[in-house]
């Protein structure tokens, strides 16, 4: 991928991969933050038994 | 161009990763994007086709579980693409190898085709019923020439729109979601205060299957095939995310549970009216002027999510071909307008959505099934970049693991439900076929990942340290 860029983009690439191994990432997401997506597909996927044991 | 614009440009046309102050969005913005992106023509459409086959309750139970449990079996790959701010298909690379990673560039470029001409058919069906409202030309008025016609018209103007860049696409999201929304609120109008939620509670589906498990299992598999059609997408948005929440949070909440509203809303007038096809709908429901304003917001709300499209399509080539210009890389859009010649493509919407879920569902369990069990959430960025791939190099640049795993869920597919017949397999009813083809790529994989003759002797399936 690298030899499809000019050498000014080569460059700019290298500073930014530095910066990334440097550990300069984005706030990490925590496991128990998982809880609102596992909540909500939680109560669709029940909503859904009800609704098909219903029928 | 200065070097310093030049730099900004190739960050957000996707080359370059983008580093943590460059990030534009929070949850809110995250939100409003996806959802401006992903309310269109496929949200209607697939929630009309299940209010074709499923009463109302068992329709929003349908569309709610379809469209959210893909998402939130890929939501680990968001916190990928935000962590280290790379567009899909260089992250991709870790999983399935720099040249496997191209194919799957090719293979999303394709089904793309298919989504824009989603897009633009709708639109030339909504102008051609403006049309018919004033009285213009018959052969405007139809579907085989007047609808052709005002899609590639309307391709020519989302494909002008994306060439103009980001920049462009913001301003014209600006029209096309409260456009959407504005739908959206009739919708509820004419529903609740029209016809009443008893009426729409007891109408009962015009064209169902035989059984009511045949029709919930086949309402479900539309949905997840809209459901795991997100995964290309992940990348180009999450890169840009200010937080790993930020992004898991918002591309879930967005594209697996906001968005449905709009399939639901498509679902319950299709009950009430009786056609899956919104562009009927929209008049028959809302009279003529309603109709007709309906129908102007439609074209402009698909327009919007085209133009989304074409631009996705560009940055994603560019990421591959960087040396490219943005016309060129826009251009691989052109072969969708053979596809709006004829209603076909757009008829076929349900079998393009059976493919879409194979193909994904797929793909998106080996992927997934990669980043936490085989590299444990550690990616080398420099090896993302390597010319030859690095220690994602694998066997001669593609991991067989990943490609025999994608292999064998799609032929478990395709045992378990023909999209193109129709044919539900022995075990379609009971446990559908795009969720259980996630799994068995994801299993698949994790077992083929250490057989070194498919992965190579580089450590390309194993974590760095």
């Amino acid at each position: 991928m690298k030899r499809h860029l000019t050498p000014e983009m080569q460059q700019e690439l290298e500073k930014r991969i530095d910066s990334i191994e440097k550990g300069h990432l984005p706030d990490p997401m925590h496991v128990r933050e998982w809880w609102l997506p596992l909540a909500i597909t939680g109560l669709i996927v029940l909503f859904l038994y009800l609704v098909a044991a219903g029928q | 161009m200065s070097g310093e614009r030049h730099v900004e440009r190739e960050v957000y046309f996707g080359i370059l990763p983008v580093l943590r102050g460059e990030r534009q969005f929070g949850l809110l913005d995250f939100i409003l994007i996806q959802v401006g992106f992903g309310i269109a023509a496929w949200s209607f459409l697939v929630g009309g086709y299940t209010g074709f086959v499923l009463p109302a309750l068992p329709a929003t139970a349908a569309i709610l579980f379809g469209n959210a449990l893909p998402l939130l079996l890929l939501c680990p790959l968001a916190i990928l693409f935000v962590r280290y701010g790379v567009e899909t298909f260089i992250g991709a690379r870790s999983s399935l190898g720099p040249v496997g990673s191209n194919i799957f560039l090719v293979i999303f470029a394709v089904l793309n085709l298919g989504w824009i001409t989603m897009a633009c058919f709708m639109l030339g069906e909504s102008a051609i019923r403006v049309v018919a409202a004033f009285g213009g030309p018959e052969s405007l008025q139809s579907r085989e020439i007047g609808a052709p016609i005002f899609a590639i018209v309307a391709f020519a103007v989302a494909w002008w729109i994306a060439h103009g860049g980001p920049l462009a696409i913001k301003f014209f999201i600006r029209i096309g979601v409260p456009a959407m929304f504005l739908i959206i609120c009739g919708l509820i109008l004419y529903i609740f205060a029209a016809q009443g939620m008893d009426k729409v509670l007891a109408a009962q589906p015009s064209e169902a299957y035989d059984s009511m498990r045949r029709s919930l299992a086949s309402a479900i598999e539309w949905n997840v095939g809209l459901g795991f059609s997100w995964l290309p997408y992940f990348g180009q948005w999450n890169r840009l995310a200010h937080s790993e929440k930020s992004g898991v949070w918002g591309t879930y909440l967005g594209w697996g549970v906001v968005l449905n509203v709009a399939a639901i809303l498509g679902a319950l007038t299709a009950l009430l009216v009786g056609s899956y096809e919104p562009t009927e709908w929209m008049v028959q429901a809302g009279g003529p002027l309603f109709g007709l304003f309906g129908l102007v917001l439609l074209i402009l709300a698909n327009l919007t999510s085209a133009s989304v499209l074409v631009y996705s399509q560009g940055i994603s080539i560019k990421t591959v071909f960087p040396r490219w210009n943005w016309t060129l890389a826009c251009l691989t859009a052109v072969p969708a307008a053979l596809l709006m010649l004829t209603p076909a493509v757009y008829d076929g919407y349900v079998t393009f959505l059976g493919y879409v879920s194979f193909i994904m569902a797929s793909f998106g369990g080996v992927m997934v099934a990669d980043l936490m069990f085989v590299k444990k959430w550690r990616i080398s960025i420099r090896d993302l970049y390597d010319n030859d791939g690095g220690i994602y190099r694998y066997v001669n640049g593609i991991n067989w693991a990943a490609y025999v795993a994608v292999v064998i869920g799609g032929i478990f597919y395709f045992w378990t439900y023909d999209p193109v017949a129709d044919r539900a397999g022995p075990l379609f009813e009971y446990i559908t076929a795009g969720i259980p083809t996630f799994f068995i790529s994801a299993v698949l994989y994790v077992l083929l990942a250490r057989v070194p003759a498919l992965t190579g002797e580089s450590g390309s399936a194993r974590a760095v340290a």
